[in-house]
This record gives C-alpha cells, sequence and structure tokens, in this order.
C-alpha cells in the first residue's frame, strides 16, 4: 500500500498523529476501482476498518450480493432489481396486500415474505411472529439508514438472509460465548447476574437476532453492521460484552432482573466509533474508553488471502 | 628470721586470750610460721608451751601440724616421752595427734616414738599413764597394721602385763583406776583379738598355760574372752597370714576398727552392726560422750543453751554447792538419762539381784548408795578439781549459774579451804557396788559379806555377764546419784557455811587421784569420741557405697533392659537373616539353573558352530573343487583355443601359402600388365588426338551444367531463407495467438461471472415473478372459487343476473371502491382466455409448451383452471355478449376481430407461457445484447488483437468460427427468424395496427398510474388474469425493445 504512487506520501504519519480514516477512504476507493470487485477484500477491509458513510451503501451492496462484481453490469442489475421490487410491489398491490396507508416496513415485510412464499393468506391475518418481528425491527433501523426505498428492501432482504443463512446456526451460542468472555473479563459482574437470574433474562434476541436494530443509535449500529455484513458474527458478542461492563456500575446496583433488562434495553446513549482493528465504545458510565478489538482475532473471520 | 623466731615464741602465750580476734591472728600467724619455717624450733617451743600450761589451742595447732613437721613433732614427743613428768601430757598430746589421724601418722612406726612409748607400757608403774598409753595404742593400731609384725609381741606383753597388773600389785592404785584400767584392757584385748587373732590366741594359749598366769586369765582375761565370739581368722587364717602386710591394704581404718568390733559380742565395745549385737537403747552410753574439746565445735551452743534450761532444782540450790553442782552439772548436761535417777537404777540393779529378794536388796543397796554419797558428797565438795575440770571442759560451764560465784581463784580458794579428811578413811566405799561388777573376785568378797547366798548365784548369772564398759558407766552413773542424793539431803545453806568454815586444803593424794581420774575420764571420752568418728567416718563411705551400689544397680537394670531390647533385635535381625539366607539360596538356586541353562545352550551353540564348521570346510572343500574343476575347464578351453588357432593357423598358413603362390602369379601378371601398358601407352600415344576434342566438349558441357547448378542453388538458398523468415513470423504470429487466446480465455471468465451475475439477478427477479404470479393464481383460483360458488348458486337464475351478482359479488368483495367498468375487463379477459383455447392447435409448433407449462407449474393448480373453465363452457357466451355491449371496453380485444387475434399471438408464440417467455427473454437478452452490442464487442476484440491481426488473411474465418458458436447456438427456433433478420421483430409491433399500440400504452398507463401516484381511487384490475399480465408485459417489453432499438 505504502509504494503505491497514487497515495498520499504523508499517508504514513497520518496514523500517528491520529487522523485514521484518511487513508481508509483513499484504500477503499482503490478497491472499489477494480472491474470485478473482489469481495473477499472488501470484507476484509470492512472487517479491518469503519467504511466511510459515502461509500457504506454501495459496499453493503455488493457484500450482499445485491450488486454484482463486475461495476458494468451494475447499471443492468440495477434495474433488475429495480423491476423486481416493482413488480412485487405492484403485486401485493394488487392483491391489496398493502395499500397506501401500509407503513414501509410493513410492505417490507409483506415483500419478503412474498419472495420467501411464507405470505399468509389475506383472509387469515395474524398477528406478526417472533421472526416478522426482528425483520421489522431490522426494517426499521435500515429505513433510517437508506433514503431509496427499493435499495433499502434489498438491502433488509439480503442482510436478513444472509445472516439467517450463515449464522443460524451459531446464534443460539452466542450467550453460551457471552458468558464465557464474561467470565473470563468480569467474574464479579457473572456472578450477579446469575445470582440475580438476570442472564437468563438477557436480552438476547434483541442483541442477537436483530443484531442490536433499535437499541444502539444509528451511527454506532451501521458500524456493528459494517462488521456482520462483512461476515462476523461475534462482533455481536463483544459488543454486547462491553455493553455489559460499560453498565455494570448501574446493573450492580440492580438486584431485580426487570430492571437490569430494562437498563440494558435502552442503550441509546453508548457510542461506537470505528477505529483502525476494531470498535470503541463510549458510554457515559465507563470513563475509559474500552476498545473491542476483534477483526484479526475472531475465529470467523474470513482470512485474508 | 632470727629475730622473728623469739616474737613467735613470745606469742605463744597469747594463745589464752580470751579475745577470738587476736586468738585467730595469732594461730594465723603460728601456722604461717610452720608453713614457711622449716625448723623445729617453733615446734618445739609449742610443745613445751603445751606441756607447761596444757593449752588447747596449742593441742588444736599441734594435732595439725603439716608433713616436714611431723618428724621434729615425733622426735620431741619422743624426747617428752623419756622425762617421767611429762610422760602424762606428751601422752595426752600424742592421742590428740594420733585420733586428729594425719597424712604422715602411719610413718610413726618407723619413728622411736612407738618404741618408747611400747616401753612406757611396758615399764611405766603410772596407772593413769599406762591408761593414757593403752588408749593412744588402742587408737593407734589400726593406723599401723603393718607394724604388727615387727612389735606384736611387744603388744601381747603390754596386755600380760596390764592384765595382771591387778593381781601383781594389789592395793596399789585405787579401785578407780582399776575400773578405767579394766576398760582400756578391755578394748586394747578386742583390738587385738580383732586384728591378729591367731597371733594373740596362740600368745594367750602360751602366756596363760604358765601356772602363775592362771589366776590373771581366770581373773581378767576370761570374762573378756566371753565377750567376743570366734573370729573366723582362726579358723581359715594362719600366723603368717595374719601378719601379712597385704591383707591390711585393702582395709581403712575404719574398716579394722568395724573388723575389731565385729567379733565382740559386747554392744558397749563393739558398735551395733549388721545386728551383732542387739542394745538397750536407753544404756547407750554415747550421747554422754559428747566431744568437749573446742570451743568451735558445733555442740557448745548447744550445751549452752541446755545449761540455760537446766531443770528446775539447780537454780535453787546455793552458791557454795555450785562448785559441785557444776561438776555434776558435767554429767548432767551430758546424760539426760540422769535427770530420772531411780528408773535408772531400778533397771541397772535386778541386772544383778533378779533371784534376791528385792526389796530386802533395794533397801541394802539404797542404805550403801546413801553412804557411798554421804561420803562422795563430802569428798566432792572440798576436791579441788573443779579448776582442772575447767580447764578441760574449756568454757562449757559458764553458762552454768556458778559466774556469779567467781572465776576459778573463788575454787582455788574454796579448795583451799575445803579439807575433807574423813572420806580418806575408806576411799573405796563408793566404788565398792561398782567394783564387784569389774572385778568379780573383788566383788564377790564385798558381797559376800552382807549376802552370802546370793553370792554364787550372782556371780553364776548376772556378773560375768557385765562388760567393763558397763561398769565404768555404772560408776559414773553412781557417783552422780550419790552426788545428788546427798546434796538434796544436805541443808546446804548450814554446810557450805561449815564447809568454807574448815578451812584447810584437800590432801595432795586425793586431788591427784581425782585430777587423774578426770583426766582417764577425759582420755577416756576422747577414745570413744573417736570410735564415734570412726563410724561416721564409715557410715559416710557405706553410703556412699550404698548409692554407688543403687546406680549400679538401676544401671543394671537398664542394662538389662537394653539387653531385653536387643535380643529382641537379634531375634528379629535372625528371622531377616533367615528370610535373607532363603531368598539368597533361592537366587543361587535360579542362578543354578540359569547357569546350568546357559551352559547348555552354549553347548547347543557349540554344537552348531561345529556344524558349521564342517559344513564349512566342505563347503571350502567343495568350492576348491569348483575352482579346480574351473581351471581345468579353462584350461581345456585354451587347449581347445590352442587348438582351433592351431587349425586357423594351418589354414591360414594354407591360404598364406597359396596367396603366395597367388601374389607370384600376380607379379607375373603384372610384368606382363605392365609390359602390356607400355605397349597400349605406345599405341595411345599413337591415338590421343581425337580424344582431346571429345574431352573438351565434354568438360565445356560439364561447366555449363556446374553454372546452372550453381544457379539454381543460389535460387533454393533465397527460398530457404525466405521460407524460415516465414516461419519465424509464422511462429510469432502463434505466440501471439495463443497470447490472444488466453486472454480472450479470461475475458470469458469474466464476461461468463458478469453474466452469472446478471444471471442471478434476472433468476432472482424470475423467482420473485414467479412467486408473485403463484400468489396472483392462487388468489384468482380463491376468487374463482368464490365465483363458482356463487355462479352454482346463481345457476337457476337468469344470465343476466348471473352477471350481476357477480359483479355485486365483485364490487362487495373488492373494497368497495372498484367501479362498474372493471366487471367488462375481467369480462373480457374471461372471453380471451376462451378465444385463445381455439387457436391452440394452428399456433402450432412454439406454443408446444403452452397446454403443458401450467401443468407442469403447478399442476394442482391446472385442473381447476380446466375445470372452471370446462364448466364454464356454456356461460363465456353468455357472458361475451356483455362485454361486447359495454362502450367503455378500454381494452383493444373489443374492436380486434377474433381472426386478428392469432396475429397477435401468432407473432409471439410462446408469449402465453412462462417457460417460453423467460427464454426468449434470456436469449434474447444475449442474443439481442449481442446483436446490439456486436460492434462495440468487435471493436473491443479487434482492440484486444491488436491491428495486425486483422491485417492477416486467416483471421477473418478464425474470427467467424469464434464468433458463430457464440451466436448460432443462441437463437432457438422461434427467435432466430428475429435475431436474423432484426427487423421481422419489430415488424409484428410496427404491422400491429396502432390499436394494438394504443392498448400497450393504455395498459401500461393504468400501472404507471398505480405504481406511481397509487391512486387508490384509481380502478385497478384486482382480478388480473397471469396471461393478461404476461401479455401486458410482454408487449411493454416489445415496446421498450422498440424504444430501444
Amino acid at each position: 500500500m505504502a509504494e503505491d504512487p497514487q497515495r498520499n506520501f504523508r499517508s504514513a504519519y497520518y496514523e500517528k498523529v491520529g487522523f485514521r480514516g484518511v487513508e481508509e477512504k483513499k484504500s477503499l476507493e482503490i478497491l472499489l476501482k477494480d472491474n470485478p470487485l473482489d469481495v473477499e477484500k472488501l470484507s476484509t477491509f470492512s472487517q479491518r476498518f469503519p467504511l466511510p458513510s459515502m461509500y457504506r451503501i454501495h459496499v453493503w451492496k455488493v457484500l450482499l450480493g445485491i450488486l454484482p462484481p463486475h461495476s458494468d453490469s451494475h447499471s443492468l442489475v440495477g434495474g433488475y432489481r429495480r423491476e423486481q421490487y416493482q413488480d412485487v410491489l405492484e403485486a401485493l398491490k394488487v392483491m391489496r396486500f398493502v395499500h397506501m396507508a401500509t407503513p414501509q416496513t410493513q410492505v417490507y415485510l409483506r415483500m419478503f415474505q412474498l419472495e420467501s412464499q411464507v405470505l399468509p393468506r389475506r383472509s387469515d391475518t395474524s398477528a406478526p411472529d417472533e421472526e416478522d418481528e426482528d425483520f421489522l425491527s431490522i426494517a426499521r433501523a435500515m429505513e433510517e439508514i437508506v433514503e431509496d426505498p427499493m435499495d433499502c428492501y434489498w438491502l433488509i432482504k439480503n442482510f436478513v438472509n444472509q445472516f439467517n443463512n450463515k449464522f443460524g446456526d451459531s446464534i443460539p451460542h452466542l450467550p453460551k460465548s457471552l458468558e464465557h468472555y464474561l467470565s473470563v473479563e468480569e467474574p464479579r459482574l457473572l456472578n450477579h447476574l446469575k445470582n440475580t437470574g438476570a442472564l437468563a433474562m438477557l436480552p438476547y434476541s434483541l442483541w442477537f437476532r436483530r443484531c442490536f436494530a433499535g437499541c444502539l443509535p444509528e451511527s454506532s449500529l451501521q458500524r456493528v453492521w459494517d462488521k456482520v455484513i462483512s461476515g462476523s458474527c461475534k462482533i455481536l458478542v463483544f459488543v454486547a460484552m462491553e455493553i455489559l461492563l460499560s453498565y455494570k456500575i448501574v446493573v450492580m446496583g440492580t438486584s431485580r432482573p426487570e430492571g437490569v433488562v430494562s437498563i440494558l434495553c435502552n442503550v441509546s446513549d453508548v457510542i461506537i466509533i470505528g477505529s483502525a482493528g476494531g470498535l470503541r465504545l463510549f458510554s457515559p458510565f465507563c470513563l475509559p474508553i474500552t476498545l473491542i478489538c476483534f477483526s484479526p482475532l475472531l475465529p470467523d473471520a474470513p482470512r485474508e488471502h | 628470721m632470727a629475730r622473728e623466731q623469739p616474737n613467735v615464741g613470745d606469742l605463744l602465750p597469747l594463745l589464752e586470750s580470751s579475745d577470738i580476734h587476736q586468738l585467730e591472728e595469732i594461730k594465723g600467724l603460728i601456722n604461717e610460721h610452720l608453713s614457711t619455717e622449716r625448723g623445729a624450733m617453733l615446734l618445739n617451743g609449742l610443745v613445751d608451751y603445751f606441756l607447761e600450761s596444757n593449752s588447747a589451742q596449742a593441742i588444736h595447732i599441734l594435732s595439725s601440724v603439716r608433713e616436714p613437721h611431723d618428724k621434729h613433732l615425733l622426735d620431741k614427743m619422743n624426747e617428752c616421752m623419756t622425762k617421767q613428768a611429762c610422760r602424762l601430757p606428751t601422752l595426752t598430746l600424742l592421742g590428740h595427734v594420733v585420733r586428729k589421724q594425719p597424712s604422715w601418722i602411719h610413718k610413726i612406726s618407723r619413728y622411736p616414738l612407738l618404741l618408747s612409748l611400747l616401753k612406757c607400757l611396758k615399764t611405766d608403774l603410772d596407772v593413769v599413764v599406762l591408761i593414757t598409753g593403752v588408749l593412744v595404742l588402742i587408737t593407734l593400731l589400726p593406723m599401723i597394721p603393718h607394724a604388727g609384725k615387727q612389735h606384736l609381741y611387744e603388744f601381747f606383753d603390754i596386755f600380760g602385763r596390764l592384765a595382771s597388773w591387778n593381781l601383781k600389785n594389789p592395793g596399789h592404785i585405787s579401785e578407780v583406776y582399776l575400773i578405767h584400767l579394766h576398760a582400756s584392757i578391755y578394748s586394747l584385748f578386742h583390738r587385738l583379738y580383732g586384728m591378729y587373732p591367731c597371733n594373740f590366741v596362740s600368745y594367750l594359749r602360751s602366756h596363760y598355760n604358765m601356772k602363775e598366769n592362771v589366776d590373771t586369765f581366770e581373773e581378767v582375761v576370761k570374762p573378756m574372752l566371753e565377750h567376743v565370739r570366734i573370729h573366723p581368722e582362726l579358723v581359715t587364717g594362719t600366723k603368717d597370714h595374719e601378719l601379712d602386710p597385704t591383707r591390711w591394704k585393702k582395709f581403712e581404718i575404719h574398716d579394722i576398727v568395724i573388723e575389731c568390733a565385729k567379733v565382740s559380742l559386747d554392744p558397749k565395745e563393739a558398735s551395733c552392726e549388721e545386728g551383732y549385737a542387739t542394745m538397750p537403747g536407753n544404756f547407750y552410753p554415747h550421747p554422754e560422750l559428747r566431744p568437749q574439746d573446742s570451743v568451735s565445735s558445733p555442740y557448745t551452743d548447744f550445751h549452752n543453751s541446755y545449761g540455760e534450761n537446766t531443770p528446775p532444782p539447780l537454780p535453787h540450790l546455793p552458791l557454795v554447792d555450785r562448785n559441785v553442782i557444776s561438776l555434776i552439772g558435767v554429767l548432767i548436761v551430758h546424760s539426760p538419762m540422769t535427770q530420772k535417777p531411780v528408773p535408772l537404777q531400778a533397771s541397772c540393779l535386778p541386772f544383778y539381784f533378779s533371784k534376791n529378794s528385792p526389796a530386802a536388796i533395794s533397801e541394802e543397796l539404797l542404805k550403801i548408795t546413801e553412804d557411798m554419797w554421804d561420803l562422795a558428797g563430802l569428798r566432792v565438795f572440798d576436791s579441788p578439781f573443779y579448776r582442772t575440770t575447767e580447764t578441760l571442759t574449756g568454757t562449757q560451764e559458764k553458762p552454768l549459774p556458778n559466774p556469779p560465784l567467781g572465776g576459778p581463784d573463788e575454787v582455788a580458794k574454796f579448795s583451799g579451804l575445803f579439807s575433807p579428811s574423813r572420806p580418806m578413811k575408806n576411799p573405796s566405799l563408793p566404788y565398792e557396788a561398782l567394783f564387784d561388777l569389774a572385778l568379780p573376785r573383788a566383788a564377790s568378797l564385798f558381797v559376800g559379806r552382807r549376802t552370802s547366798e546370793a553370792r554364787g548365784r550372782a556371780e553364776g548369772e548376772g556378773m560375768v555377764n557385765a562388760s567393763p564398759l558397763e561398769v565404768l558407766d555404772h560408776l559414773v552413773q553412781q557417783g552422780s546419784d550419790t552426788h545428788d542424793k546427798v546434796l538434796k539431803r544436805l541443808p546446804l545453806p548450814s554446810k557450805s557455811a561449815d564447809w568454807t568454815h574448815f578451812g584447810g586444803s584437800a590432801p595432795l593424794d586425793e586431788l591427784h587421784t581425782l585430777r587423774s581420774q578426770l583426766l582417764l575420764l577425759h582420755s577416756q571420752l576422747l577414745y570413744e569420741r573417736y570410735k564415734r568418728e570412726q563410724h561416721a567416718v564409715r557410715n559416710r563411705r557405706l553410703l556412699r557405697r550404698v548409692i554407688n551400689a543403687t546406680a549400679l544397680e538401676e544401671q543394671n537394670n537398664a542394662m538389662k533392659d537394653q539387653l531385653n531390647l536387643q535380643s529382641v533385635d537379634v531375634v528379629t535381625l535372625k528371622e531377616s537373616l533367615q528370610v535373607e539366607q532363603q531368598r539368597c539360596r533361592q537366587l543361587w538356586d535360579d542362578r543354578e539353573t540359569v547357569v546350568t541353562r546357559l551352559h547348555s545352550q552354549v553347548r547347543q551353540l557349540q554344537q552348531g558352530r561345529d556344524d558349521y564348521y564342517t559344513k564349512n570346510q566342505e563347503l571350502q572343500v567343495d568350492k576348491k573343487m569348483n575352482e579346480l574343476e574351473a581351471d581345468l575347464q579353462r584350461a581345456n578351453n585354451k587347449v581347445c583355443h590352442t587348438g582351433h588357432l592351431l587349425n586357423q593357423m594351418t589354414i591360414k598358413l594354407s591360404t598364406s601359402e597359396s596367396t603366395q603362390q597367388q601374389m607370384s602369379f600376380l607379379n607375373k601378371q603384372l610384368l606382363l600388365l605392365g609390359e602390356a601398358h607400355k605397349l597400349d601407352v605406345l599405341q595411345q600415344q599413337h591415338t590421343g588426338s581425337d580424344n582431346t576434342k571429345e574431352a573438351q566438349m565434354v568438360q565445356a558441357s560439364w561447366g555449363k551444367e556446374v553454372e546452372r547448378l550453381r544457379q539454381s542453388l543460389l535460387q533454393q538458398g533465397q527460398k530457404l531463407e525466405a521460407a524460415q523468415q516465414r516461419v519465424g513470423e509464422l511462429e510469432t504470429q502463434l505466440t501471439k495467438k495463443e497470447h490472444l487466446i488466453v486472454e480472450q480465455k479470461k475475458f470469458l471468465e469474466d464476461v461468463k461471472g458478469q453474466a452469472k451475475g446478471e444471471l442471478q439477478a434476472s433468476e432472482s427477479r424470475y423467482q420473485a415473478q414467479r412467486r408473485a404470479t403463484q400468489l396472483l393464481q392462487t388468489e384468482l383460483l380463491h376468487l374463482y372459487s368464490r365465483l363458482e360458488m356463487e355462479g352454482h348458486a346463481c345457476l337457476a337464475t337468469p344470465s343476466a343476473a348471473g352477471v350481476i351478482t357477480l359483479h355485486v359479488f365483485l364490487c362487495r368483495y373488492g373494497n368497495g371502491s372498484i367501479m362498474e367498468p372493471d366487471g367488462p375487463v375481467t369480462l373480457g379477459t374471461n372471453k380471451w382466455s376462451d378465444d385463445s383455447r381455439p387457436y391452440q392447435s394452428p399456433r402450432g409448433n412454439g406454443s408446444t409448451l403452452l397446454p403443458g407449462q401450467p401443468k407442469a407449474n403447478n399442476p394442482p393448480k391446472a385442473p381447476p383452471v380446466n375445470s372452471a373453465s370446462s364448466t364454464q363452457d356454456i356461460p363465456p357466451p353468455l357472458l361475451v355478449e356483455p362485454s361486447f355491449s359495454h362502450p367503455h371496453a378500454p381494452l383493444a380485444t373489443t374492436p380486434l376481430p377474433p381472426d386478428a387475434v392469432p396475429l397477435t399471438v401468432g407473432s409471439y408464440p410462446s408469449a402465453n407461457s412462462f417457460l417460453g417467455m423467460r427464454a426468449r427473454e434470456l436469449f434474447r437478452n444475449k442474443s439481442e445484447s449481442q446483436c446490439d452490442e456486436e460492434p462495440p464487442h468487435l471493436a473491443g476484440l479487434s482492440q484486444g488483437l491488436k491491428t495486425e491481426l486483422c491485417v492477416e488473411p486467416l483471421f477473418p474465418p478464425l474470427g467467424n468460427a469464434l464468433t458463430c458458436p457464440v451466436s448460432a447456438p443462441v437463437p432457438t427456433p422461434t427467435l432466430v427468424p428475429a435475431s436474423i433478420v432484426g427487423a421481422p421483430l419489430t415488424v409484428p409491433a410496427k404491422e400491429h395496427p396502432p390499436e394494438t399500440r394504443q392498448r400497450a400504452i393504455k395498459q401500461e398507463s393504468p400501472t404507471r398510474e398505480m405504481g406511481g401516484a397509487r391512486g387508490g381511487a384509481v380502478a385497478v384490475a384486482s382480478e388480473a388474469q397471469p396471461r393478461q399480465q404476461q401479455q401486458f408485459r410482454i408487449m411493454d417489453y416489445n415496446e421498450t425493445q422498440q424504444e430501444h432499438s
């Protein structure tokens, strides 16, 4: 990278001074210039560094397979996607599953259901089940991030599909993993949680099934999702653990499990800042900055060739 | 030194000083002087001083004299012994020294002092001196036991002399002395008998066998013999053995004393040891003989305090009596028993008179004692020996109540005033009762005067057993008792006046007797004390031995315990030894077995080795044989070979011979030929001119030919060069082409990937479409089923009513916002679907998939379609008509004649089927994109292939071949015309009347409207049929296609 003549000769010093983003943006642009985009490299980059927000949607699309690696066919495939979106939407409209007043996320859910052939009969409309709720919350979060409804729908759909396909098996094991890391880091807190019975009641579905959608603020969520989309579900455990550690004092002060859960469900004041090699998590209750360092250490992170 | 000498000599009188400090100083001075001075001067002075003053301090100093002075002292004493006057004090001094037991005392046997002592004892006539000397000798004997060898008969002579003293010199001395003498002889007897029994007994035998000595034996020696048991030495020992000095080596002094005491049966003489004698405790005399010689004695305090606690009667005595009391006090003080005089007498008197009538005897005795005490009292009162006593006893009496009377001066005055003449008449009277005890004969004479009957029995039974020491005790005892009684009886105050009034001094003889008596008593006392000390020493030794013995015993026990433990250890060790031995044996056996096994193995191996040796030897022999055979063969070979060679050589020889013959023949020929040649040359020279011309012509033709050939060679070389160049070119082209092919392949991959991505996208899109369509179909079916049910319900009613009901139903079923015009739309489509059916067969080839496709797509749903259509076979015409009549029909189907429909359908044969449409779409995509993009593709290719390739004439067919496979498989039967021509594709669309287009536009507009504005009020074909939709889509597509083109 340093040998690249196109790059700024000061690049070597940026990091020393503390500017991290500059170089990453450059390198990402170089990556995006490749004609058949190297998805592996992109995902590695995304795991290593936080994505610049101007490229985030594009990279996400590529990583989630919404856009093919060949940039030549982007417009064509984009057209297809659009048409598909419109067709499905049209069909739903025709079938009167959705109408003007239907909230957008509901529309996305119906479309998703249609595409995955689980659309219930219109006559027997039942209350949305757990999975639908997860989808809806993810959709709500995504809607805030993405402007275009077509992009939004595609991102939601592929995100959910990829998440379920890739990590569907490992999600049930994440609470155990969290417990393990917690026992290493802060056994006192773990004991407290165990004793009060809050351990079993922790908002695991909020954390691991919805990927913190609706829990973290949008900017933080983007950074977490960067890692999730690039293929790491361990980040969820680390973020959960950091949240626990950040709210340790408050949690330790509460003995009722319901109180603990309510505290942990409302952590919107936690700010996660991406940095080289990991994330940083700031919270009002934890003055020292905790660094979530995961990418090179994570066992499920894809190795760079 | 010379100056000091007189000083020290002058100091001697100061020894009598009463100042203790001064006394100590002087003693220290003298002792110091003695330790530094080796001369005999001071010692002689001291002895002289002692002889002069009889000083206790001097005795003290002299008796503790150290080693170098012993000679002087003994010499001096020897010297003094020669003088008659000094003999007694010298003996006293010697007694003191001997009793002190200095370390050098054993030397005395070598000095003349012993000889002079013995001589004195043999010759002297003074009883007091004799008694004192005998006591000294008795004391000295155990200290010098070895001296007996030289002086043994002298000792015996002394014994014999003294034993017969009384009989030989009757009446010479007083009975008191006799008693003392007898006691001392008794002790000497014991000592001699104890130490030298054999010699002594033999002496006695020889001595008293003589007639003149029989009396002495009867009187004196025999009673003594009754008090001893048989000495064990008499049985085992001999005379010589007794005198052997080695015999005494193991004995200490007290051992000898005790040895002597052991053989005694007399408890008075012998101490009670080891159960030899049983002694009545209240007669034990020793308490009376307390030491009284030194001021520093520990008993002094006791005596002092005792004196103060003297019984009450004494203080009441008058002053005059104090002298007597003081004298008696000595005895009283020292014998607590005398405070009860009467029981004491009673206890001792029955000893004699047990057989007499007690009353008479007691009465008589009482009388006697009274008389005796009368005399004794008188005699004692005026006795001047108080002073002597006082000097002897030292400060002993001072605590007694006599000090108020004054000092010794007053006593002297008394003694001066006092002159008892009466007692002299019967001097022996007080001792009569005792005398018969000491001397049986005298006693018998005395007693026989009064009690003649009792005499014999008393003599036979009681008196014989009386020990001389007991007699002495009685003497002292009775003296004090009598004195007591006399004191009590006398009206002392009056008498005292009388005594003082008598004046005069006591007779000198009497005084002397008393004094010497006192001296004897004192010496006896000292002797007894010495014995006691010996006993004490012995006790200490024995005690130590006992302690040692017990310690040894304990040690022994401990050793025994240890022994037991060790024996247990030994037993265990033995057991373990046995175990170990067993194991060792077992191991040995194992080893043996192993050794034997190994031996057998070794033997086997050796055997095997021998076998191998033999085999080896055999093999070697074989080998040698083989070798020899081989040699033989080789030799044979050689022989054969040589034979062969020989044959060959012979053949060669023969041939060479033949060739030699030939050669000679040929030589001959050669010669002949040479001659012929010469001849020929000669001939030729004649014919040479003709040949040159011909040769020249030949040469010219040959040259021409060469030229021609050279030219052709040149030509060929050029051609070759050109061909080589060409080959090189072609090779470079080939490599370039290969490169190109690789690039093409890469590109193909790229394109493939791209196409795959796009294909995936379109696939997903298609899937979505399909799902949507399925859903729509299900919805449609649902509606159909409802409609059918509705239809069934209205089967009886007129068809118009059915239409209305359907319409109503639709209105009801929908959102309510469905307008009327919607109904005809559905009807129209229905009709269209019905219409399409008749044209199925003419549609022919392209639509083969049409009937099957829906079935294949969703077979369960297909039958209802058919059934629905079959059931509606009749209704459709009914339904169609109203639709035709409907003025608002928006679809183009209404204006179109039925025959126009096939045209539309025909132009898109597969438009109805999903698969066909999809395939078409796909292929069209490819083919069309190929068609569309062919120029740019070609350009890209040409660019990629560089300009050179295009120039190459071979390329075009290659390029065709390359492109053909791409385009060739793409067209499907239906699409081939469209793809090839391009125009026909658009033709149908263009050929379509404007209605078609219009229809398409119209069709589009509602959808646009719906998608964009989402107008809820706008009528939407909610039950839009899939086919119609497809048609719409196709047309829409065509339209876009047209727009594209």
